[in-house]
């Protein structure tokens, strides 16, 4: 159950991020948005775009957008057994067909995974597991995609897909499933539905080599842990499906052609939209979600008269309305204003988070170039200690150079904004270790000197 | 402690379902204060485990709650519109009165489910920031390496990654501006409804403010100004409306 997997200085095994909860999504076109966010050069490490990163650990050439996340890879390559570095909980991206159209965009970075493999229980359930993580594991941290193609474009066109997992497999378990999910303390029994639902399908198309199996039972041990969500299963075997407006938008559609949301039954529902990858589940929970969104404004307006003992004493005050009416505003002001600054933070999170990467990159090799270079020059005990400017421990150089790295990118945190500053004068300062006496990078400390001890902002 | 006071704060003014869903901080922070300075030695390393199980379930519990949340707010936004669209399009068929009672509604609902909105946006970054937090104490405690990594995960995330929710909220701005500019009524006539919906909207006020509050104060204060730094926020209205939360705006 865990979401995550995480380097770790100890040897502790790499926990690959959970394969239970995927989210498979149906992308909305946001073009105009997230390319702007992510627009640098740099932001090829952003989220939203991944530099193709040839993937370690199980040597099969990425999918879709290499954009597998890179930390992925960078996980991968430290274990030992080449650990499946998915991050399962994007890689189904069920770009619903996206498969047929092996993009290199970040964006395509779903393969067109359906299904979400849950961490299986038992050992029976690992086959399908693995399988359906096969192909899964290309889906990148991509959530949001910005390019929507995959929603309209090639729901059915996916012919692989749609033979491999043919949706009427599922359709068929319906009663079976229908009643398992009435039953909110099922979840495993939806485990095994759906895995039924998957071995049914033939062959569940695995257009790339088999995982590593012994990666994948070894992961699947690890995530027996309570979930503390909400949910009652505490495997957390929900599929999730991250909605968008578009998918909503065919669902409407879907249920108006069927009468209503009264009126409509998940199975049709689920059947008129033709969406791979979208499951009974989702829908069935998803009307629920509309059904109570539609009932309650509707019942609530069914009594315009209503009035409550302060509203009647409103009603006669003529200047209410008026106060109401800027109360209002002041709100919406507001809210406005709280929008704004988060998402100014946000992309100042980010842009920290990129810059932090790249000083960490720029250090190491500049520890690797002092590295050699001390091998040469042996008056170069002084350089390497001025490479600890920034580092609070003063031991051996490589692993204060390191630490620079974690520490600088933490400063760089710090200080939100004046990140390039920041990153100008560190490689100022690099650049002059070699070269300049003491004063000059003496001088150069005291920015970063204070930016030590002023760090503890408070964020 | 000072983020975890603030977080503590927010959650006290969240909307109430909300209050178990953020960020379990405190418990991290006992977690990171278990690992020893030095190097691991085996109890480090169970730490060390149930550290990252920790922070690999809240981020979990992150990402439900905010995929919910999204998927019922694609869902209530376009049913606002809709209900807009009728309400304006069937106005002369109704009595004013009722009319203006009815918009009044439609603009109370409005704005409180931009609130809505935005307070998960909220929601994303205070979680992200004490994720951050947390996992520079961790390394700073134990000299690890754990935080870099982790943190790109981070930002991968469902629950941090909010376009969708930007998007909605734009639009749900849009509209609100239509929804203001339609032909005023007499305002006399308006009877603003004050329905049980009346806790849910005060919350969401209370909890904007906080919010809004937290991020001027952590964003103040800062002594190592740049040229980039932002400028300290400036929230004229946040006096203000810091002042109309003392009494209730609307007598319930």
């Amino acid at each position: 159950m865990t979401g995550f997997s995480g380097v770790i200085s100890s040897s502790l095994p790499v926990l690959p991020t959970s394969v239970e909860e995927n989210y498979p999504t149906v992308f909305v076109s946001q073009s105009g948005q997230q390319e702007m966010e992510a627009s640098d050069n740099q932001s090829k490490t952003a989220p939203y775009h991944t530099p193709p990163v040839s993937h370690i650990g199980n040597g099969r050439p990425l999918l879709s957008s290499a954009q597998g996340s890179q930390t992925d890879f960078q996980f991968s390559s430290i274990s030992p057994n080449g650990r499946h570095p998915i991050d399962p909980l994007f890689t189904s991206q069920s770009s619903f067909g996206d498969r047929c159209l092996p993009s290199k965009h970040s964006s395509y970075a779903m393969t067109a995974q359906p299904l979400i493999t849950h961490f299986p229980k038992e050992p029976t359930e690992i086959s399908w597991h693995e399988d359906a993580l096969t192909p899964m594991f290309d889906g990148s941290e991509n959530f949001t995609s910005t390019h929507s193609q995959l929603l309209n474009g090639c729901l059915v066109t996916s012919d692989d897909f749609s033979k491999s997992f043919d949706l009427s497999d599922l359709n068929d378990l319906d009663e079976a499933s229908l009643d398992f999910l009435n039953d909110s303390n099922s979840n495993e029994h939806q485990l095994q539905v759906v895995q039924q639902a998957g071995r049914a399908s033939s062959s569940f198309s695995v257009p790339q080599p088999q995982i590593n199996k012994s990666a994948l039972s070894h992961s699947a041990e690890m995530c027996h842990a309570p979930s503390p969500s909400s949910s009652t299963n505490t495997t957390a075997v929900k599929s999730r499906m991250r909605w968008t407006q578009e998918l909503h938008g065919c669902f409407v559609e879907a249920v108006n052609q069927l009468g209503g949301s009264e009126r409509a039954t998940p199975k049709e529902v689920l059947k008129l939209m033709k969406k791979d990858g979208l499951t009974i589940y989702h829908v069935k929970s998803h009307l629920q979600k509309y059904r109570t969104a539609r009932y309650r404004p509707e019942s609530s307006e069914a009594v315009p008269e209503k009035t409550s003992t302060a509203s009647e004493k409103l009603s006669l005050d003529p200047q209410t309305g008026i106060e109401i009416t800027e109360t209002l505003r002041i709100q919406m002001a507001l809210q406005k204003q709280l929008h704004e600054q988060l998402e100014i933070q946000r992309n100042l999170q980010l842009r920290i988070e990129e810059q932090g990467r790249y000083l960490q990159i720029m250090f190491e090799k500049q520890q690797k170039m002092g590295l050699e270079m001390m091998k040469t020059k042996s008056p170069l005990d002084d350089s390497s200690t001025q490479t600890v400017h920034n580092s609070d421990n003063s031991s051996d150089g490589a692993r204060s150079a390191s630490k620079n790295g974690s520490v600088a990118a933490d400063q760089a945190e710090k200080e939100n904004a004046s990140i390039v500053a920041i990153t100008e004068e560190e490689f100022s300062q690099i650049g002059n270790k070699h070269k300049l006496p003491e004063p000059a990078v003496g001088g150069s400390h005291s920015p970063t000197h204070k930016r030590a001890k002023g760090g503890e902002i408070q964020q | 402690m000072k983020f975890g006071k603030r977080l503590k704060k927010q959650i006290e003014d969240t909307i109430p379902e909300w209050r178990d869903k953020f960020l379990a901080y405190k418990d991290l922070k006992k977690l990171v204060k278990l690992m020893s300075i030095t190097p691991s030695s085996s109890t480090d390393l169970k730490v060390e485990e149930e550290f990252i199980h920790l922070l690999n379930s809240e981020i979990d519990k992150f990402n439900g709650f905010f995929m919910e949340q999204e998927e019922e707010f694609i869902i209530r936004l376009r049913e606002l519109k809709e209900r807009i669209q009728s309400v304006i399009s069937t106005a002369h068929e109704q009595s004013e009165a009722v009319y203006a009672a009815e918009m009044w509604r439609l603009r109370k609902d409005i704005v409180n489910f931009h609130g809505e909105m935005v307070l998960l946006e909220n929601y994303s970054s205070i979680n992200y920031t004490g994720l951050a937090k947390i996992l520079k104490k961790y390394d700073k405690r134990t000299g690890g390496l754990l935080r870099l990594p982790f943190i790109e995960k981070v930002l991968k995330q469902p629950f941090f990654t909010t376009d969708l929710i930007s998007k909605l909220v734009k639009e749900c701005e849009d509209t609100i501006e239509q929804v203001f500019e339609v032909p005023q009524e007499n305002a006399k006539l308006g009877r603003p409804e004050v329905v049980a919906e009346e806790g849910a909207e005060q919350s969401i006020f209370r909890n904007t403010v906080a919010a809004l509050v937290t991020m001027r104060e952590m964003r103040k204060g800062s002594s190592t100004y740049g040229r980039f730094s932002l400028p300290p926020m400036s929230l004229p209205d946040i006096d203000l409306a810091q002042h109309l939360q003392l009494p209730s705006p609307i007598p319930s």
